[in-house]
């Protein structure tokens, strides 16, 4: 099995003296869609910057494509990865839209004739490219956003890396970046994503990763969202369409549906087997 | 709130010349008047300096309000000289005085007028093409990014107080107000450091090496350009000669 990422007994303590990692051992597998899951604090953030080589193991390890994240190669990492930050105004602060997605392929001594193929692709990719002018501060937050994973996509890496995508974002603009996540996975790349969202989580992933104080508490596909002792134990809620079978009694489903459209289309197979009363 | 750097104007010809000649000449303009001990030649540089704006079309009345707060310094500090000087029994105070708000008041048009004509990646550019170091340059590039977020979350945490009921005492020596206005700098200064930090994770996970790489560089300046620098550093030029008394040989 190829793997993207292998993280091995990889323990963090910030400088303030937090431990914000406690042993984490986990794959993910290439080309996967891969949510991890925690409250706050869990140590999701903590685990993606070692993903990047923001953060370098203080213990245990971390392989990126079968290479090891240490500091002689992070610059290659940062190539294989593409982190998106929580906060798109941490990431977005060149003057204008184009600027700043050309950043990361200027850093990486592109030439100029190929950052400026780049930007065009990842504007689009993003639906943005009437705005490579603006200045990104005149831009909205879901706009915003979309630059920072332009600026990511614009760097080609094998590996897309999101922290909360979905933090302080609008239905549409969710909406959106579920499309562009969908459209980046099918070209082959490895997307994880940090999220607090169960319910896009368990309708977008197909490998979930739940962490808790700083270590892994499940590992395993969507079915892991099913089980009371890991929702319990990880402070996360059921998603929507769990919910709503498990409030159903003598209920027995061979397997859960993922989003509404299935759910209702259970409910209309089942529906159609209750005998009609006159 | 949001602080505009980009001066939205229709293009003028003050802004059209060349970024890299209109700042090595108003270094050279500043240099010379500092150097300028005569009140009325100052004002005379001040003059000329005011109309070569308004003949260049550049937008002197908004960019007027821009340069108050700097103005008004300058005003207080040449004041405090001014008074400091009398007191200690020194000639012509007031006209020292003068002569250092002169100084200050012609370095603040020539350097505001530039930088407000120029975009954000000419100055950048301008900067890196006369050798200022990388880190300085970061500096001046990131106060200026910057500034839209800071004045946002200070506008955020200001409307947070307001929400929970707090108004602005009556004067200065309302202690609340000075706590209150105490802590928020604090907190603002805090939360720069982080986003600070934030920011240069941000940069290193796309690359960042520390080096600003420049995408494109704009034409080469002309003739128009030149002269114009010129004419920006000679009148300075021309008056301190004149004050050296470089007029006076000639005439004799």
């Amino acid at each position: 099995m190829d793997y993207a990422v292998e993280i091995h007994n990889l323990a963090f303590r910030h400088k303030d003296g937090t431990v914000a990692l406690r042993g984490v051992t986990m794959k993910v597998k290439k080309g996967s869609k891969t949510a991890i899951l925690g409250h706050n604090g869990a140590g999701k953030s903590t685990l993606l910057f070692h993903l990047n080589g923001i953060y370098l193991p203080q213990q245990g390890s971390v392989k990126i494509l079968g290479v090891e994240v240490n500091r002689k190669n992070e610059k290659l990492v940062r190539k294989m990865v593409g982190l998106v930050f929580q906060d798109p105004d941490d990431q977005v602060f060149s003057p204008t839209v184009w600027d700043d997605v050309a950043f990361g392929p200027a850093n990486f001594g592109l030439p100029r004739e190929e950052i400026e193929i780049r930007v065009k692709e990842a504007l689009r990719a993003v639906v943005m490219e009437e705005f490579a002018d603006k200045m990104p501060f005149h831009l909205s937050y879901g706009q915003r956003k979309r630059v920072a994973i332009a600026g990511v996509l614009a760097v080609k890496p094998e590996i897309l890396v999101l922290d909360e995508p979905h933090a302080f974002l609008d239905p549409k603009s969710k909406e959106n970046l579920f499309d562009i996540l969908e459209k980046e996975n099918q070209d082959g790349r490895t997307v994880i994503i940090a999220t607090h969202d169960v319910d896009f989580a368990y309708e977008w992933a197909d490998e979930i990763v739940v962490m808790k104080e700083g270590r892994v508490l499940a590992q395993g596909g969507t079915e892991v969202l099913c089980r009371e002792e890991i929702i319990k134990g990880a402070g996360l809620e059921f998603p929507k369409v769990v919910r709503f079978f498990n409030r159903i009694h003598g209920l027995k489903v061979e397997k859960a549906p993922k989003t509404i459209d299935e759910a209702a289309e259970l409910v209309n197979k089942l529906l159609k087997n209750i005998p009609q009363r006159d | 709130m949001r602080m505009e750097f980009y001066p939205e104007e229709k293009d003028y010809f003050f802004k059209k010349t060349d970024g890299r000649v209109k700042l090595v000449s108003a270094i050279f303009s500043i240099a010379a008047l500092s150097t300028i001990r005569t009140w009325e030649y100052l004002a005379a540089c001040l003059g000329f300096y005011i109309f070569l704006l308004c003949l260049t079309g550049f937008p002197v009345l908004k960019w007027m309000r821009r340069i108050f707060f700097p103005v008004l310094f300058a005003g207080a500090m040449s004041a405090a000289a001014a008074f400091a000087n009398f007191y200690a029994g020194r000639q012509y105070a007031g006209i020292d005085g003068a002569v250092l708000f002169l100084r200050a008041l012609c370095a603040i048009v020539v350097l505001s007028s530039v930088i407000y004509s120029m975009s954000f990646r000419e100055l950048v550019f301008s900067l890196k093409v006369l050798h200022v170091p990388d880190v300085l340059v970061n500096l001046i590039g990131f106060t200026i990014r910057y500034a839209n977020i800071l004045t946002d979350e200070l506008s955020r945490m200001k409307k947070a107080r307001k929400a929970r009921g707090y108004s602005k005492g009556r004067n200065f020596w309302h202690t609340a107000t000075m706590k209150v206005i105490g802590q928020t700098v604090a907190v603002l200064f805090l939360r720069s450091y982080e986003r600070s930090e934030r920011v240069y994770q941000a940069m290193l996970s796309r690359g960042y090496g520390g080096d600003i790489r420049l995408l494109s560089a704009p034409a080469r300046p002309g003739k128009k350009d030149f002269a114009f620098g010129a004419l920006m550093a000679g009148v300075p030029l021309f008056f301190k000669v004149a004050e050296m008394g470089a007029f006076s040989w000639i005439m004799r």
